[in-house]
């Protein structure tokens, strides 16, 4: 077994156990996990929240990026880039977001930042 | 209660009545760092700066004086800097349109518009114009 399938494999039981918030990104239910913390702006004089949802990056429709095929591979085609996950939409908790940021983070997860619509 | 305070509640009290379009009553502070939240925003600050005796010499009866008062908006939006624009081109109208500030002050100029910007819930953003307001004190008087 590879890492790769080891990485997957882990993933896979990570997301089952902990991942447990649900949503539609683009109509599509996606699970995940939803944190909402309390963030500032202005060096302190804006206070807000800083809502992101981490998931899988296979279930976000966006491509496992290792450090290598982000900086020296090509796109695939017909493949989604990452910055093509900008600007989907988010419904969860009752709630819409549009997607600000997706940053995957090369182990197989992918951090989606949110704005609140 | 120096002059310089009374200049900044002067601009207070046009900035609050009538209310800007946009900003409620409630929407003017004088305090820039408080920990505004989002849901009280779109928010207008005025504050004093820094301020100085310009006397070029002891006049005798009278004391110039200059303080740099700052007036700051914070809007949220897709678009936050332009979201302050309108707010602050009605709050300069205000300002502007009788710079002696009812006899407080001597003249008021316009000095430096600063902006920046910052993503929370919903990008944010803080458009501020500094203006620099000329007056005079009795001299043993502020």
């Amino acid at each position: 077994m590879n890492f790769a399938a080891i990485q997957q494999r882990v993933n896979s039981a990570v997301a089952a156990k902990l991942m447990t918030d649900f949503g539609l990104l683009n109509g599509l239910e996606i699970s995940g996990k939803f944190d909402n913390a309390s963030a500032s702006a202005f060096s302190g004089g804006l206070l807000g929240t800083n809502p992101v949802f981490t998931c899988l990056a296979a279930d976000s429709a966006s491509p496992v990026l290792t450090w290598y095929a982000y900086f020296f591979e090509a796109p695939i085609p017909g493949q989604p880039s990452w910055n093509e996950s900008r600007n989907r939409i988010l419904e969860i908790n009752l709630e819409r977001y549009k997607v600000r940021e997706a940053k995957p983070d090369a182990t197989g997860l992918i951090i989606l930042e949110l704005e609140k619509l | 209660m120096s002059k310089a305070i009374q200049i900044r509640d002067e601009v207070v009290r046009r900035l609050t009545t009538p209310p800007i379009n946009g900003i409620g009553a409630g929407g003017i502070n004088v305090d820039p760092d408080y920990a505004f939240e989002m849901r009280d925003l779109p928010i207008i600050a005025v504050y004093l700066g820094d301020g100085k005796n310009v006397s070029a010499y002891a006049s005798g009866s009278f004391t110039d004086r200059e303080v740099h008062l700052n007036v700051r908006c914070i809007t949220r939006g897709d678009d936050p800097l332009a979201g302050a624009d309108q707010i602050l081109d009605e709050a300069y109208s205000r300002i502007m349109t009788n710079p002696s500030l009812s006899g407080l002050a001597v003249d008021i100029m316009d000095g430096a518009t600063t902006r920046q910007k910052d993503v929370l819930e919903s990008p944010v953003g803080i458009t501020e114009i500094n203006f620099l307001v000329s007056y005079q004190t009795g001299t043993a008087t502020l």
